[in-house]
């Protein structure tokens, strides 16, 4: 930093540290200093600006004792500043961990319950469940295990059912339906279909079925279910509701969705051109851009009551 | 016992330094305040440049002195003057002869 650098620098802070001053006032102060460094420079050209400004005091010092000689509040200045901010940074992350600990206690309480009677250990709350014979060597065992991940979305009479089928090449077209509830459907980029549902514990499981090139997903026996569907890329597909939300994410696939009463939600892949045809009979549409490319993929979204949302 | 020294010494240096400040700029009619420096410590009278110039920004704003910018055509930097003002240096003799009193007195303490 050159001299005039730090003379500026020394004046600038002390300046700020004036606070109350008139700005008049803290102008010629300024000035005033400005000239006794020149003339202590002019006297002994040897001596540097840094003996200088020592000479002087620490701005906030000098700063202080125009604020005292004038009756007003010296600022106070913490001798070590890092160090307060170290503190302050080190309390702060220990109080966001003693939330976070006491949250994930409060939420998955008990941590650990172990039945033996009944052969099973419930971990965090019942989010992992693991049945088995606890008496087999850990090896041996591990496969006779069954161990149950409880997504957080699963309440207390609920139940997650999960599945997985490896559609053929013969399949071209699938087919989902729900009753009541929430359908989500996205890209799994392979020709895996897989379903990952929440549904009340005394319901009937969805059912899947193929019948040629068509096969179908059938929720509706699962009232009220919060399925989660990846799907493969370029089946047509037919998503039909009845009353609650149908969201679809980034799909590469003709779709045809329809749902009486909610919300149908589609947020497009922007590499993808797309066809749009939406309709509500009661309610509102968000604007969808269509594309002119033939090779678009058709998206018909119908809705009898809600809204039709590209979020 | 040692703080309280030091402790007195800078209470009576403040009131001292305060009257021979004022004496000087009567006696040179109008000084600047690196000139002060200079001459206090001619006479062994150190004071931190840092005190100074608030004090003497003080002694303007209650009418002890006043003040007047001048740029010197030799060497360029404009400075601040200072002098008495006529309320100056009343309070100057005042303290003069409060100062010579409390050393009269001190004297035949010491006796």
């Amino acid at each position: 930093m050159g001299t005039t650098n730090r003379l500026e620098a020394y004046l600038s802070r002390m300046e700020k540290l004036l606070g109350p001053i008139s700005p008049s006032e803290k102008a010629e102060i300024i000035m005033e200093i400005k000239s006794h460094v020149m003339d202590a420079q002019a006297q002994d050209q040897s001596q540097s600006i840094d003996s200088v400004l020592k000479s002087l005091g620490e701005p906030e010092f000098v700063a202080n004792r125009y604020l005292l000689e004038r009756g007003l509040k010296p600022k106070k200045f913490p001798k070590h500043p890092i160090l307060k901010w170290l503190v302050i940074g080190f309390l702060g992350t220990f109080g966001i961990i003693v939330f976070f600990v006491s949250f994930v206690i409060w939420k998955f309480t008990p941590l650990v319950k172990v039945d033996k009677d009944n052969k099973h250990i419930s971990i965090l709350g019942g989010t992992i469940d693991v049945h088995g014979d606890f008496d087999k060597n850990f090896e041996e065992s591990l496969d006779d295990f069954n161990i149950a991940i409880h997504s957080a979305r699963v309440g207390e009479d609920e139940k997650l059912v999960k599945g997985l089928a490896v559609l053929g090449p013969e399949v071209t077209q699938l087919a989902v339906h729900f009753s009541h509830g929430k359908l989500e459907v996205k890209n799994s980029g392979t020709r895996e279909l897989s379903w990952d549902c929440v549904i009340n514990k005394d319901a009937k499981e969805p059912s899947s079925t193929q019948e040629g090139p068509l096969y179908t997903f059938d929720a509706r026996p699962s009232v009220g279910s919060n399925c989660e569907l990846s799907i493969p890329a370029e089946l047509k597909m037919l998503l039909e509701g009845q009353n609650g939300k149908i969201e679809i994410h980034e799909p590469h696939n003709a779709i045809d969705a329809s749902l009486e009463n909610g919300k149908i939600s589609f947020k497009p892949d922007g590499a993808v051109d797309y066809r749009f045809n939406t309709s509500v009979k009661m309610g509102a549409t968000d604007d969808f851009t269509s594309s002119s490319n033939p090779q678009a993929y058709p998206i018909n979204l119908s809705l009898l009551r809600g809204k039709i949302g590209n979020d | 016992m040692g703080l309280n020294l030091i402790n007195w010494k800078t209470q009576i240096r403040k009131g001292y330094l305060e009257l021979c400040i004022l004496t000087l700029i009567c006696a040179h009619e109008r000084l600047y305040g690196f000139d002060i420096l200079e001459r206090l410590k001619a006479f062994a009278l150190d004071m931190k440049e840092g005190t100074l110039y608030p004090l003497l920004n003080r002694m303007t704003m209650d009418g002890t002195l006043s003040a007047v910018w001048e740029t010197d055509n030799v060497k360029g930097h404009p400075r601040k003057f200072y002098s008495l003002t006529t309320q100056g240096a009343k309070i100057l003799a005042e303290m003069q002869d409060e100062f010579k009193k409390m050393a009269a007195i001190f004297k035949q303490i010491e006796k």
